[in-house]
Protein backbone atom coordinates (compact mmCIF):
# COMPACT_ATOMS: atom_id res chain seq x y z
CA UNK A 1 0.00 0.00 0.00
CA UNK A 2 2.71 2.36 0.96
CA UNK A 3 4.64 1.40 -2.16
CA UNK A 4 2.47 2.59 -4.18
CA UNK A 5 1.81 5.70 -2.79
CA UNK A 6 5.79 6.16 -2.93
CA UNK A 7 5.08 6.59 -7.01
CA UNK A 8 3.38 9.65 -6.55
CA UNK A 9 4.94 12.61 -7.61
CA UNK A 10 4.05 15.23 -4.57
CA UNK A 11 5.68 12.27 -2.51
CA UNK A 12 8.65 12.67 -4.46
CA UNK A 13 9.23 15.88 -4.15
CA UNK A 14 8.94 15.74 -0.86
CA UNK A 15 11.15 12.99 -0.28
CA UNK A 16 13.98 15.12 -2.64
CA UNK A 17 13.16 18.19 -0.32
CA UNK A 18 13.63 15.80 2.81
CA UNK A 19 16.93 14.68 1.33
CA UNK A 20 18.37 17.81 0.59
CA UNK A 21 17.54 19.68 3.71
CA UNK A 22 18.62 16.70 5.72
CA UNK A 23 21.93 16.27 4.15
CA UNK A 24 21.96 20.21 4.85
CA UNK A 25 21.35 20.01 8.42
CA UNK A 26 23.72 16.70 9.30
CA UNK A 27 26.31 18.13 6.73
CA UNK A 28 27.99 20.81 9.94
CA UNK A 29 28.16 17.25 11.78
CA UNK A 30 30.14 15.65 9.62
CA UNK A 31 32.17 18.32 8.99
CA UNK A 32 32.97 18.92 12.38
CA UNK A 33 34.22 15.13 12.63
CA UNK A 34 36.58 15.56 9.89
CA UNK A 35 38.20 18.73 11.12
CA UNK A 36 39.27 16.48 14.26
CA UNK A 37 41.79 14.98 12.23
CA UNK A 38 43.59 18.43 11.15
CA UNK A 39 47.03 17.71 10.98
CA UNK A 40 48.01 21.29 12.02
CA UNK A 41 46.34 23.62 14.64
CA UNK A 42 43.49 25.09 11.78
CA UNK A 43 40.13 23.57 11.89
CA UNK A 44 39.53 23.71 8.49
CA UNK A 45 37.72 21.07 5.60
CA UNK A 46 39.12 19.62 3.93
CA UNK A 47 42.18 18.92 7.01
CA UNK A 48 45.25 20.33 5.90
CA UNK A 49 46.79 16.95 6.50
CA UNK A 50 46.03 13.95 8.70
CA UNK A 51 46.75 13.25 12.45
CA UNK A 52 45.08 11.94 15.59
CA UNK A 53 46.76 14.71 17.79
CA UNK A 54 44.04 16.59 18.91
CA UNK A 55 41.91 13.78 20.33
CA UNK A 56 44.96 13.13 22.60
CA UNK A 57 45.01 17.00 23.31
CA UNK A 58 41.67 16.66 24.95
CA UNK A 59 43.02 14.74 27.67
CA UNK A 60 45.30 17.17 28.19
CA UNK A 61 42.73 20.07 28.78
CA UNK A 62 41.67 18.76 32.13
CA UNK A 63 38.70 21.27 32.09
CA UNK A 64 37.61 19.10 29.36
CA UNK A 65 37.81 15.86 31.10
CA UNK A 66 36.73 17.11 34.77
CA UNK A 67 33.90 18.77 32.69
CA UNK A 68 32.61 15.44 30.89
CA UNK A 69 32.82 13.44 34.23
CA UNK A 70 30.65 16.22 35.82
CA UNK A 71 28.06 16.17 33.42
CA UNK A 72 28.10 12.34 32.77
CA UNK A 73 27.47 11.79 37.08
CA UNK A 74 24.84 14.55 36.95
CA UNK A 75 22.97 13.04 33.93
CA UNK A 76 23.08 9.63 35.58
CA UNK A 77 21.93 10.64 38.85
CA UNK A 78 18.91 13.23 37.65
CA UNK A 79 17.68 10.29 35.16
CA UNK A 80 17.43 7.55 38.07
CA UNK A 81 15.32 10.25 40.16
CA UNK A 82 12.96 11.45 37.48
CA UNK A 83 12.92 8.28 36.04
CA UNK A 84 11.70 6.92 39.51
CA UNK A 85 9.49 9.83 40.45
CA UNK A 86 8.24 8.95 36.95
CA UNK A 87 7.14 5.64 37.38
CA UNK A 88 5.84 6.05 40.30
CA UNK A 89 3.43 9.37 39.63
CA UNK A 90 2.29 7.61 36.02
CA UNK A 91 1.15 4.46 38.23
CA UNK A 92 -1.08 7.53 40.23
CA UNK A 93 -2.19 9.20 37.54
CA UNK A 94 -3.54 6.02 35.32
CA UNK A 95 -4.41 3.72 37.80
CA UNK A 96 -6.17 5.81 40.16
CA UNK A 97 -9.40 8.00 39.39
CA UNK A 98 -9.61 11.34 41.42
CA UNK A 99 -10.78 14.77 40.58
CA UNK A 100 -8.70 17.34 39.57
CA UNK A 101 -6.54 14.24 37.83
CA UNK A 102 -5.87 16.19 34.37
CA UNK A 103 -4.62 19.33 36.26
CA UNK A 104 -2.61 17.51 38.64
CA UNK A 105 -1.14 16.10 35.12
CA UNK A 106 -0.82 19.56 33.37
CA UNK A 107 0.51 21.02 36.72
CA UNK A 108 3.41 18.08 36.39
CA UNK A 109 4.45 19.02 33.00
CA UNK A 110 4.05 22.83 33.07
CA UNK A 111 8.59 22.96 32.93
CA UNK A 112 8.42 22.25 29.29
CA UNK A 113 6.28 24.69 28.61
CA UNK A 114 8.67 27.75 29.98
CA UNK A 115 11.85 28.77 27.89
CA UNK A 116 14.91 27.39 28.82
CA UNK A 117 16.59 30.67 29.40
CA UNK A 118 13.55 31.71 31.88
CA UNK A 119 13.63 28.50 33.42
CA UNK A 120 17.98 29.03 34.08
CA UNK A 121 16.92 32.75 35.41
CA UNK A 122 14.55 31.47 37.68
CA UNK A 123 16.86 28.73 39.53
CA UNK A 124 19.67 31.21 39.43
CA UNK A 125 17.73 34.01 41.51
CA UNK A 126 15.77 31.01 43.85
CA UNK A 127 19.26 29.98 44.58
CA UNK A 128 21.08 33.53 45.16
CA UNK A 129 17.90 34.39 47.33
CA UNK A 130 17.97 31.41 49.62
CA UNK A 131 22.24 31.01 49.33
CA UNK A 132 22.39 27.95 48.45
CA UNK A 133 26.11 28.01 46.97
CA UNK A 134 26.00 24.14 45.99
CA UNK A 135 26.76 24.14 42.42
CA UNK A 136 26.30 20.45 41.77
CA UNK A 137 23.36 20.15 43.66
CA UNK A 138 21.67 23.26 42.12
CA UNK A 139 22.53 22.10 39.14
CA UNK A 140 20.80 18.47 39.67
CA UNK A 141 17.69 19.91 41.00
CA UNK A 142 17.13 21.83 37.64
CA UNK A 143 18.58 18.73 35.69
CA UNK A 144 15.31 17.02 37.93
CA UNK A 145 12.99 19.75 36.84
CA UNK A 146 13.92 19.75 33.39
CA UNK A 147 13.70 15.63 32.72
CA UNK A 148 11.08 14.97 34.77
CA UNK A 149 8.41 15.93 32.36
CA UNK A 150 9.88 13.53 29.77
CA UNK A 151 10.27 10.24 31.63
CA UNK A 152 6.15 11.23 33.09
CA UNK A 153 4.87 11.29 29.75
CA UNK A 154 6.95 8.49 27.95
CA UNK A 155 6.32 5.92 31.07
CA UNK A 156 2.51 7.45 31.42
CA UNK A 157 1.65 6.70 28.10
CA UNK A 158 2.72 2.96 28.02
CA UNK A 159 0.59 2.52 31.24
CA UNK A 160 -2.30 3.69 29.20
CA UNK A 161 -1.90 1.47 26.29
CA UNK A 162 -1.40 -1.54 29.37
CA UNK A 163 -4.83 -3.69 29.91
CA UNK A 164 -5.12 -2.95 33.59
CA UNK A 165 -7.17 -6.55 33.43
CA UNK A 166 -3.70 -8.49 33.51
CA UNK A 167 -2.89 -6.63 37.08
CA UNK A 168 -6.43 -7.42 38.51
CA UNK A 169 -6.53 -10.78 37.10
CA UNK A 170 -2.74 -11.32 39.20
CA UNK A 171 -4.83 -9.63 42.05
CA UNK A 172 -7.66 -11.89 41.56
CA UNK A 173 -5.02 -15.04 41.27
CA UNK A 174 -4.14 -13.86 44.72
CA UNK A 175 -0.88 -11.61 44.25
CA UNK A 176 -0.44 -8.51 46.23
CA UNK A 177 -0.65 -5.35 44.26
CA UNK A 178 2.76 -4.39 45.08
CA UNK A 179 4.01 -8.38 43.40
CA UNK A 180 1.69 -7.52 40.41
CA UNK A 181 2.79 -4.48 39.70
CA UNK A 182 6.62 -5.79 39.61
CA UNK A 183 5.50 -9.06 38.23
CA UNK A 184 3.06 -7.85 35.57
CA UNK A 185 3.04 -4.42 34.93
CA UNK A 186 7.00 -3.62 35.16
CA UNK A 187 8.09 -6.07 32.77
CA UNK A 188 5.26 -4.54 30.06
CA UNK A 189 6.92 -0.85 30.81
CA UNK A 190 10.69 -2.21 29.94
CA UNK A 191 10.91 -0.99 26.76
CA UNK A 192 9.15 2.74 27.64
CA UNK A 193 11.32 2.81 30.25
CA UNK A 194 13.88 2.40 28.12
CA UNK A 195 12.57 5.44 25.99
CA UNK A 196 12.68 7.33 29.58
CA UNK A 197 16.11 6.74 30.13
CA UNK A 198 16.93 7.66 26.69
CA UNK A 199 15.29 10.72 26.72
CA UNK A 200 16.23 11.60 30.61
CA UNK A 201 20.23 11.15 29.73
CA UNK A 202 19.76 13.52 26.67
CA UNK A 203 18.15 16.46 27.81
CA UNK A 204 20.35 16.34 30.59
CA UNK A 205 23.47 15.94 29.60
CA UNK A 206 23.08 17.99 26.18
CA UNK A 207 21.45 21.32 28.09
CA UNK A 208 23.10 24.41 28.26
CA UNK A 209 20.85 27.13 27.84
CA UNK A 210 19.65 26.49 31.73
CA UNK A 211 22.49 25.01 33.28
CA UNK A 212 24.79 28.41 31.82
CA UNK A 213 22.76 30.20 34.16
CA UNK A 214 24.02 28.10 36.99
CA UNK A 215 27.35 27.53 36.33
CA UNK A 216 29.37 30.42 35.36
CA UNK A 217 32.88 28.45 35.79
CA UNK A 218 31.71 25.72 33.21
CA UNK A 219 31.09 23.05 35.25
CA UNK A 220 28.97 21.15 32.61
CA UNK A 221 30.24 20.03 29.03
CA UNK A 222 28.35 22.04 27.06
CA UNK A 223 29.06 24.91 29.00
CA UNK A 224 32.67 24.32 28.96
CA UNK A 225 32.73 23.71 25.22
CA UNK A 226 30.99 26.70 24.66
CA UNK A 227 33.63 29.02 26.64
CA UNK A 228 36.31 27.07 24.65
CA UNK A 229 34.83 27.92 21.31
CA UNK A 230 34.82 31.62 22.15
CA UNK A 231 37.89 32.06 23.27
CA UNK A 232 39.85 29.78 20.63
CA UNK A 233 38.70 27.49 17.80
CA UNK A 234 41.75 25.32 18.08
CA UNK A 235 40.72 21.40 17.14
CA UNK A 236 40.67 20.42 20.16
CA UNK A 237 37.42 21.53 20.34
CA UNK A 238 36.66 19.29 17.12
CA UNK A 239 37.86 16.01 18.63
CA UNK A 240 35.70 16.30 21.95
CA UNK A 241 32.51 17.03 19.58
CA UNK A 242 33.45 13.87 17.20
CA UNK A 243 33.45 11.78 19.75
CA UNK A 244 29.87 13.07 21.15
CA UNK A 245 28.23 12.95 17.50
CA UNK A 246 29.76 9.50 17.11
CA UNK A 247 28.59 8.62 20.67
CA UNK A 248 24.72 10.26 20.42
CA UNK A 249 24.58 8.78 16.75
CA UNK A 250 25.50 5.07 18.19
CA UNK A 251 22.76 5.51 20.65
CA UNK A 252 20.55 6.41 18.16
CA UNK A 253 20.89 3.54 16.38
CA UNK A 254 20.70 1.53 18.88
CA UNK A 255 18.07 3.11 20.76
CA UNK A 256 16.21 2.53 16.84
CA UNK A 257 17.66 -1.37 16.78
CA UNK A 258 15.81 -1.53 20.22
CA UNK A 259 12.64 -0.11 20.13
CA UNK A 260 12.41 1.37 16.68
CA UNK A 261 13.29 5.31 16.15
CA UNK A 262 10.08 6.58 15.63
CA UNK A 263 9.51 6.18 19.24
CA UNK A 264 12.15 8.37 20.35
CA UNK A 265 10.73 10.93 17.91
CA UNK B 1 -10.90 7.10 51.00
CA UNK B 2 -8.09 5.16 51.40
CA UNK B 3 -6.88 4.51 47.88
CA UNK B 4 -7.25 8.47 47.49
CA UNK B 5 -4.49 8.99 50.51
CA UNK B 6 -2.42 6.49 48.33
CA UNK B 7 -2.81 8.14 45.39
CA UNK B 8 -1.25 11.99 47.03
CA UNK B 9 1.21 10.10 48.86
CA UNK B 10 2.32 8.46 45.41
CA UNK B 11 2.32 12.58 43.70
CA UNK B 12 3.84 13.90 46.66
CA UNK B 13 7.37 14.08 45.53
CA UNK B 14 6.52 14.74 41.92
CA UNK B 15 4.16 17.74 43.43
CA UNK B 16 7.03 19.26 45.79
CA UNK B 17 9.24 18.90 42.60
CA UNK B 18 6.82 20.90 40.35
CA UNK B 19 6.00 23.34 42.98
CA UNK B 20 9.31 23.99 44.12
CA UNK B 21 10.00 25.01 40.12
CA UNK B 22 6.87 27.07 40.33
CA UNK B 23 7.91 28.95 43.87
CA UNK B 24 11.54 29.57 41.85
CA UNK B 25 9.72 31.15 38.19
CA UNK B 26 7.42 33.27 41.09
CA UNK B 27 11.15 34.80 42.33
CA UNK B 28 11.70 35.82 38.96
CA UNK B 29 8.40 37.75 39.26
CA UNK B 30 9.09 39.25 42.57
CA UNK B 31 12.14 39.61 41.61
CA UNK B 32 11.27 42.47 38.48
CA UNK B 33 8.72 44.38 40.99
CA UNK B 34 12.15 45.34 43.14
CA UNK B 35 14.50 47.67 42.91
CA UNK B 36 17.69 47.30 44.57
CA UNK B 37 17.14 48.28 48.12
CA UNK B 38 14.45 45.47 47.91
CA UNK B 39 11.61 48.25 47.71
CA UNK B 40 8.50 47.32 45.36
CA UNK B 41 9.14 49.39 41.83
CA UNK B 42 8.60 48.88 37.85
CA UNK B 43 12.10 51.15 37.65
CA UNK B 44 13.45 47.44 35.73
CA UNK B 45 10.69 47.31 33.54
CA UNK B 46 11.09 51.65 33.36
CA UNK B 47 14.73 51.00 32.48
CA UNK B 48 14.06 48.13 29.84
CA UNK B 49 11.33 49.57 27.43
CA UNK B 50 13.21 53.35 28.20
CA UNK B 51 15.99 52.06 26.45
CA UNK B 52 15.60 51.64 22.74
CA UNK B 53 18.49 48.94 22.01
CA UNK B 54 16.28 46.86 24.44
CA UNK B 55 13.38 47.29 22.24
CA UNK B 56 15.40 47.10 19.09
CA UNK B 57 16.48 43.31 20.20
CA UNK B 58 13.14 42.90 21.47
CA UNK B 59 11.67 43.30 18.41
CA UNK B 60 14.09 41.54 16.14
CA UNK B 61 13.94 38.51 18.50
CA UNK B 62 10.43 38.29 17.48
CA UNK B 63 10.76 39.13 13.25
CA UNK B 64 13.57 36.24 13.26
CA UNK B 65 11.80 33.76 15.76
CA UNK B 66 8.51 34.62 12.97
CA UNK B 67 10.95 34.06 9.65
CA UNK B 68 12.52 31.53 11.05
CA UNK B 69 9.21 29.49 12.08
CA UNK B 70 8.20 29.83 8.49
CA UNK B 71 10.60 28.71 7.18
CA UNK B 72 10.87 25.64 9.57
CA UNK B 73 6.89 25.49 8.26
CA UNK B 74 7.57 25.42 4.62
CA UNK B 75 10.96 22.55 4.91
CA UNK B 76 9.54 20.75 7.68
CA UNK B 77 5.99 19.90 6.09
CA UNK B 78 7.42 17.77 3.31
CA UNK B 79 9.87 16.39 5.59
CA UNK B 80 7.02 15.19 7.60
CA UNK B 81 4.95 14.00 4.30
CA UNK B 82 8.38 12.19 3.34
CA UNK B 83 8.37 10.28 6.29
CA UNK B 84 4.88 9.12 6.34
CA UNK B 85 4.63 8.08 3.04
CA UNK B 86 7.56 6.90 1.18
CA UNK B 87 8.53 3.32 1.59
CA UNK B 88 9.57 2.26 4.88
CA UNK B 89 13.38 1.96 3.86
CA UNK B 90 13.31 5.66 3.12
CA UNK B 91 11.07 6.81 5.97
CA UNK B 92 13.08 4.80 8.64
CA UNK B 93 16.24 6.76 6.55
CA UNK B 94 14.98 10.01 6.66
CA UNK B 95 13.84 9.22 10.36
CA UNK B 96 16.94 7.94 11.14
CA UNK B 97 18.34 11.26 9.71
CA UNK B 98 16.62 13.78 11.57
CA UNK B 99 16.96 11.79 15.18
CA UNK B 100 20.42 12.26 14.64
CA UNK B 101 20.30 15.69 13.78
CA UNK B 102 18.08 16.19 16.97
CA UNK B 103 20.02 14.08 19.24
CA UNK B 104 23.85 15.45 18.72
CA UNK B 105 24.74 18.04 21.32
CA UNK B 106 23.12 21.36 20.54
CA UNK B 107 26.53 23.02 21.37
CA UNK B 108 28.34 20.76 19.03
CA UNK B 109 25.71 21.63 16.43
CA UNK B 110 26.31 25.07 16.47
CA UNK B 111 29.73 24.83 16.26
CA UNK B 112 29.49 23.21 13.09
CA UNK B 113 27.61 25.62 11.49
CA UNK B 114 30.54 28.13 12.60
CA UNK B 115 32.81 26.00 10.31
CA UNK B 116 30.71 26.02 7.69
CA UNK B 117 29.58 29.62 7.90
CA UNK B 118 33.09 31.19 9.21
CA UNK B 119 35.25 33.24 7.11
CA UNK B 120 37.39 30.40 7.07
CA UNK B 121 34.66 27.96 6.94
CA UNK B 122 33.63 25.68 4.15
CA UNK B 123 31.88 27.86 1.67
CA UNK B 124 34.02 30.52 2.35
CA UNK B 125 37.09 28.89 1.47
CA UNK B 126 34.75 27.29 -1.70
CA UNK B 127 34.10 30.53 -2.84
CA UNK B 128 37.32 31.45 -2.84
CA UNK B 129 38.82 28.80 -4.00
CA UNK B 130 37.41 28.62 -7.35
CA UNK B 131 37.89 32.79 -7.20
CA UNK B 132 34.27 33.90 -7.53
CA UNK B 133 34.53 35.94 -4.48
CA UNK B 134 37.74 37.79 -4.08
CA UNK B 135 37.54 38.61 -0.09
CA UNK B 136 35.23 35.68 2.47
CA UNK B 137 31.97 36.71 2.37
CA UNK B 138 29.97 37.59 5.97
CA UNK B 139 27.84 34.55 6.79
CA UNK B 140 28.05 34.74 10.91
CA UNK B 141 28.49 36.79 13.10
CA UNK B 142 25.23 39.06 12.00
CA UNK B 143 21.66 37.56 11.28
CA UNK B 144 22.11 35.40 8.34
CA UNK B 145 24.18 32.92 10.55
CA UNK B 146 21.35 32.90 13.73
CA UNK B 147 18.85 32.51 11.00
CA UNK B 148 20.62 29.49 9.60
CA UNK B 149 21.43 28.15 12.89
CA UNK B 150 18.31 28.40 14.50
CA UNK B 151 16.58 26.97 11.24
CA UNK B 152 18.70 24.10 11.55
CA UNK B 153 18.14 23.62 15.80
CA UNK B 154 14.43 24.12 15.39
CA UNK B 155 13.46 22.25 12.04
CA UNK B 156 13.06 18.78 14.30
CA UNK B 157 10.30 20.65 16.63
CA UNK B 158 8.53 21.44 13.81
CA UNK B 159 8.77 18.25 11.87
CA UNK B 160 8.26 15.57 14.80
CA UNK B 161 4.65 17.15 15.49
CA UNK B 162 3.45 17.23 12.14
CA UNK B 163 4.39 13.79 11.21
CA UNK B 164 2.99 12.63 14.19
CA UNK B 165 -0.77 13.78 13.26
CA UNK B 166 0.64 12.63 9.51
CA UNK B 167 0.40 9.06 10.54
CA UNK B 168 -2.58 8.90 11.88
CA UNK B 169 -4.41 10.30 8.71
CA UNK B 170 -5.52 7.90 6.24
CA UNK B 171 -4.38 7.99 3.02
CA UNK B 172 -7.91 6.86 1.58
CA UNK B 173 -9.76 10.36 2.22
CA UNK B 174 -6.89 11.60 0.00
CA UNK B 175 -7.81 8.71 -2.34
CA UNK B 176 -11.56 9.39 -2.31
CA UNK B 177 -10.57 12.97 -3.78
CA UNK B 178 -8.39 11.63 -6.51
CA UNK B 179 -11.38 9.18 -7.44
CA UNK B 180 -13.82 11.68 -7.49
CA UNK B 181 -11.43 13.88 -9.75
CA UNK B 182 -9.15 16.39 -7.64
CA UNK B 183 -5.72 16.41 -8.37
CA UNK B 184 -3.17 15.08 -5.98
CA UNK B 185 -1.86 18.81 -4.81
CA UNK B 186 -5.45 19.52 -4.70
CA UNK B 187 -6.08 16.34 -2.48
CA UNK B 188 -3.19 17.31 -0.57
CA UNK B 189 -4.24 21.01 -0.06
CA UNK B 190 -7.94 20.56 0.46
CA UNK B 191 -8.03 17.23 2.66
CA UNK B 192 -5.00 16.27 4.31
CA UNK B 193 -3.56 19.64 5.09
CA UNK B 194 -6.22 20.83 7.24
CA UNK B 195 -6.63 17.74 8.75
CA UNK B 196 -3.03 17.84 9.84
CA UNK B 197 -3.88 21.61 11.16
CA UNK B 198 -3.17 20.08 14.80
CA UNK B 199 0.37 18.65 14.25
CA UNK B 200 1.16 22.24 12.64
CA UNK B 201 -0.24 24.23 15.60
CA UNK B 202 2.39 22.76 17.99
CA UNK B 203 5.04 22.42 15.43
CA UNK B 204 4.85 26.50 15.09
CA UNK B 205 4.40 26.97 18.75
CA UNK B 206 7.60 24.67 19.98
CA UNK B 207 9.53 26.32 17.32
CA UNK B 208 8.61 29.75 17.58
CA UNK B 209 9.18 29.56 21.27
CA UNK B 210 12.36 27.92 21.03
CA UNK B 211 13.82 30.72 18.31
CA UNK B 212 12.24 33.82 20.75
CA UNK B 213 13.94 33.29 23.44
CA UNK B 214 16.93 31.56 21.95
CA UNK B 215 20.59 32.34 23.93
CA UNK B 216 22.87 29.70 22.24
CA UNK B 217 22.19 30.04 18.85
CA UNK B 218 22.82 33.80 18.71
CA UNK B 219 25.56 33.63 20.82
CA UNK B 220 28.01 31.69 18.91
CA UNK B 221 26.43 32.40 15.88
CA UNK B 222 25.99 36.06 16.54
CA UNK B 223 29.15 36.75 18.12
CA UNK B 224 27.61 39.90 19.78
CA UNK B 225 27.14 41.84 16.57
CA UNK B 226 23.55 40.23 16.83
CA UNK B 227 21.72 39.90 19.89
CA UNK B 228 18.55 38.35 21.21
CA UNK B 229 16.25 38.96 24.06
CA UNK B 230 18.38 35.36 25.72
CA UNK B 231 21.50 37.28 25.56
CA UNK B 232 20.11 40.39 27.06
CA UNK B 233 18.49 38.04 30.18
CA UNK B 234 21.64 36.63 30.76
CA UNK B 235 24.38 39.12 30.41
CA UNK B 236 22.17 41.57 32.85
CA UNK B 237 22.10 38.45 35.20
CA UNK B 238 25.41 36.77 35.20
CA UNK B 239 27.97 38.94 34.07
CA UNK B 240 26.59 41.82 35.77
CA UNK B 241 24.24 40.76 38.91
CA UNK B 242 21.46 42.76 37.77
CA UNK B 243 18.78 40.06 38.70
CA UNK B 244 15.91 42.74 38.74
CA UNK B 245 16.56 44.11 35.31
CA UNK B 246 16.97 40.52 33.68
CA UNK B 247 13.74 39.02 35.86
CA UNK B 248 11.95 42.15 34.35
CA UNK B 249 13.09 41.54 30.33
CA UNK B 250 12.38 37.21 31.36
CA UNK B 251 8.46 38.48 32.57
CA UNK B 252 8.21 40.34 28.68
CA UNK B 253 9.64 37.43 26.88
CA UNK B 254 7.60 34.77 28.92
CA UNK B 255 4.38 37.30 28.39
CA UNK B 256 4.95 37.81 24.46
CA UNK B 257 5.21 33.42 24.24
CA UNK B 258 2.75 33.27 26.23
CA UNK B 259 0.52 35.52 23.84
CA UNK B 260 2.23 33.70 20.83
CA UNK B 261 0.77 30.60 22.31
CA UNK B 262 -2.77 31.86 22.94
CA UNK B 263 -2.85 33.74 19.66
CA UNK B 264 -1.99 30.51 17.35
CA UNK B 265 -4.66 28.41 19.16
CA UNK B 266 -7.07 31.92 18.52
CA UNK B 267 -6.13 31.94 15.01
CA UNK B 268 -6.14 28.06 14.03
CA UNK B 269 -10.20 28.16 16.12
CA UNK B 270 -10.99 31.16 13.94
CA UNK B 271 -9.60 29.10 10.52
CA UNK B 272 -11.61 26.58 11.64
CA UNK B 273 -14.81 28.82 11.92
CA UNK B 274 -14.04 29.91 8.82
CA UNK B 275 -13.90 26.49 7.36
CA UNK B 276 -17.87 25.71 8.55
Amino acid sequence: MKAGAARDPLTIAATAIAFVTLFAATFPLFVTTITAFNATNETVFPPNGWSLRWFWNIVAQPELVEAAAFSLVLAVISSAISISLGVVSAVALTRKKFPGRDLIDAFLMSPLLVPQVILGLSFLVFFVRIGSKQPFLNLLLLHVVLTFPYALRVIRSSLIRMNPKLEEAAVGLGASSLKSFFLVTFPQMRPSLFVAIFFCFVVSFDNFTASAFLTVSGATLPVQIYFNIESSLDPTISAISALLIVSSAFFVIVADRVVGVEKIV
Amino acid sequence: MKAKLGVLLLLLPALGLIAGFLIALTSVLVMSVMDSSGALSLESYRSFLGDERNLTILLQSIWIALYVTVICLLLGYPIAIAMSRSSRTVASLITLALAIQFFSIYVVKMYGWMLILGNNGVINRMLLGSGIVSAPVKLMYNELGVAIGLTAAALPLMVFPINAVLQTISLRYEEAALGLGAGRLRALLSITLPLSVPGILSGVILTFVFCFAAYLTPGLLGGGFFKMIGNVIYEQAVARFNYSFAAAAAVITLLISLIAIVGVNKASQVLAGGRQ
